[in-house]
């Protein structure tokens, strides 16, 4: 029953790590009254400490680092982690920086990427959605480390 | 007999006041042109919440906010024991004593300082800013809110003609409605139940005065390092306040009395989502938040001053 399903119930977290902000602007406008994402559950909390799903953005900066890991330590679990925008998956123009400790998957593992630079809201929002089928796998115990990888458009790759 | 019918009367409340919370959030999607979510909602987010298990801040009390939340839980169940509950010929209270209306003018100081606890017991600078920001509120609105229940006691009295000792007794309004067709036909009861309107979004804590949640400026406030069961709890606990702030707008003031215990539950339920309606879903659909000053200003100008000149009125 949908009722009973926490899957159905995904508390979102964003996390900057030092982006460029164009990919946080396209999670907030998956979040408008445009693309509702709400109709799904998806709530955007304040706290980590609420959360169900961290959306990340940016290639994780030198000293955002330690706040980034004790955030995503803070989310409690089942959790699943969603990277949007090609700077959170490889580094993307900010790779090989000074300043930059990331990407995030060589910090914390990932389970759904959203590439695009930056991702379309429809991207952002399928990757929420299998970021909700990852917290289903995890729930029941029969979760492998598969990677998900979403277009900018919003098909799995 | 009477005991165990309340009992069941308090879980079918409790499972209502998820289910408003999921048409209110139905409601406002609606009014912004959106689907929005499924109305039972809210009842997946709150079982949702007893299943994530996370780490507790080293610095925060659990001591505090489990003692808070317990307190909340009785707040609660004492204030749903003294509002009168539909049975067959009418409305009764479970427990009920002279001055009932007094004790629920506690339950709902109670329940706010539930909240400044769990943020002091949070203690993270958010929820400390979050748990002063609800004293502040706290002073401004339940000025006007003691005044206005003062005023209403004075003048229920004068109309049943009943002995001063009972002037804080629901049991003295529930003879006054069967007396008077409707309670709002009379001046003073009608200002005060439009002060107690305009009070109701910052004892309910919904925009434009969820100044001590306020998720985007302090990470939801007091209740920012609450996780897993204890923000399922603090989750029905606000929704419980909410209901009971709308049951009691509804049966003091609206509730009609008919002796069919039916009709009595289904209008209890109906009057408690109208009045949630004008309490939360509107404000929260149509305005932002304000600043805490302002909210603070607000209360004590407008409903302050109001409560005020219907209290010297009733005593006329
Ligand atoms: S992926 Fe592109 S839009 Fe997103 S943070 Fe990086 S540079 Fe900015």
């Amino acid at each position: 029953m949908d009722i009973l399903k926490p899957e159905k119930s995904l508390w979102i977290y964003h996390l900057n790590t030092g982006s460029c902000n164009g990919c946080d602007i396209e999670i907030l406008a998956a979040l408008t009254p445009k693309y509702d994402a709400e109709r799904f559950g998806v709530k955007l909390v304040g706290s980590p400490r609420h959360a169900d799903i961290v959306v990340a953005t940016g290639p994780v900066t030198a000293v955002a680092k330690e706040s980034v890991l004790r955030v995503i330590d803070q989310v409690p679990d089942p959790k699943a982690i969603v990277v949007v925008g090609v700077c959170g998956i490889t580094g993307g123009v900010f790779r090989g920086g000074y300043s930059v400790a990331g990407p995030l998957d060589t910090l914390v593992p990932v389970d759904v990427y959203v590439f695009g630079c930056p991702p379309k809201p429809e991207g952002i929002m399928v990757g929420i959605l299998k970021a909700a089928e990852v917290l289903e796998l995890k729930r029941k115990g029969n979760y492998h480390k598969e990677v998900v990888k979403i277009s900018e458009h919003g098909e799995t790759i | 007999m009477i005991i165990g019918v309340w009992v069941l009367w308090l879980i079918a409340l409790f499972i209502w006041s998820l289910l408003i919370g999921g048409i209110d959030r139905k409601i406002v999607a609606h009014l912004q042109g959106r689907y929005g979510p499924p109305f039972w909602q809210d009842i997946t987010d709150f079982l949702k919440l007893f299943r994530k298990r996370g780490k507790t801040a080293t610095r925060s009390s659990s001591i505090v906010s489990d003692v808070a939340l317990i307190v909340g839980i009785i707040a609660v169940v004492v204030g749903l024991s003294i509002l009168p509950m539909p049975t067959v010929g009418g409305y009764t209270q479970l427990l009920s004593t002279s001055g009932d209306l007094i004790i629920l003018a506690y339950v709902f100081a109670l329940l706010a300082i539930v909240y400044v606890l769990i943020g002091f017991g949070g203690k993270s600078p958010y929820t400390m800013v979050g748990a002063s920001r609800e004293v502040s509120m706290l002073l401004s609105y339940e000025i006007p809110f003691i005044l206005v229940i003062v005023a209403m006691g004075y003048r229920a009295i004068l109309l049943t003609g009943l002995p001063v000792s009972t002037i804080f007794s629901i049991a003295g309004f529930l003879v006054l409605k069967q007396k008077m067709a409707l309670l709002l036909l009379d001046p003073i009861f009608l200002g005060s139940f439009l002060v107690l309107l305009i009070l109701g979004p910052a004892i309910v804590g919904a925009v434009p005065f969820d100044i001590p949640e306020a998720e985007t400026e302090i990470v939801d406030g007091y209740g920012a390092e609450m996780h897993g069961p204890r923000l399922g709890v603090l989750f029905g606990i606000k929704h419980m306040k909410l209901l009971l702030y709308a049951y009691f707008l509804w049966t003091i003031f609206l509730s009609p009395v008919t002796s069919n215990i039916w009709l009595n539950i289904i209008m209890t339920l109906l009057g408690t989502l109208l009045m949630v309606l004008v309490i939360y879903t509107v404000p929260r659909a149509v305005s932002g938040r304000f600043r805490v000053e302002q909210g603070a200003k607000f209360y004590l100008l407008g409903p302050g001053l109001a409560s005020i000149v219907l209290l010297l009125l009733s005593l006329i």
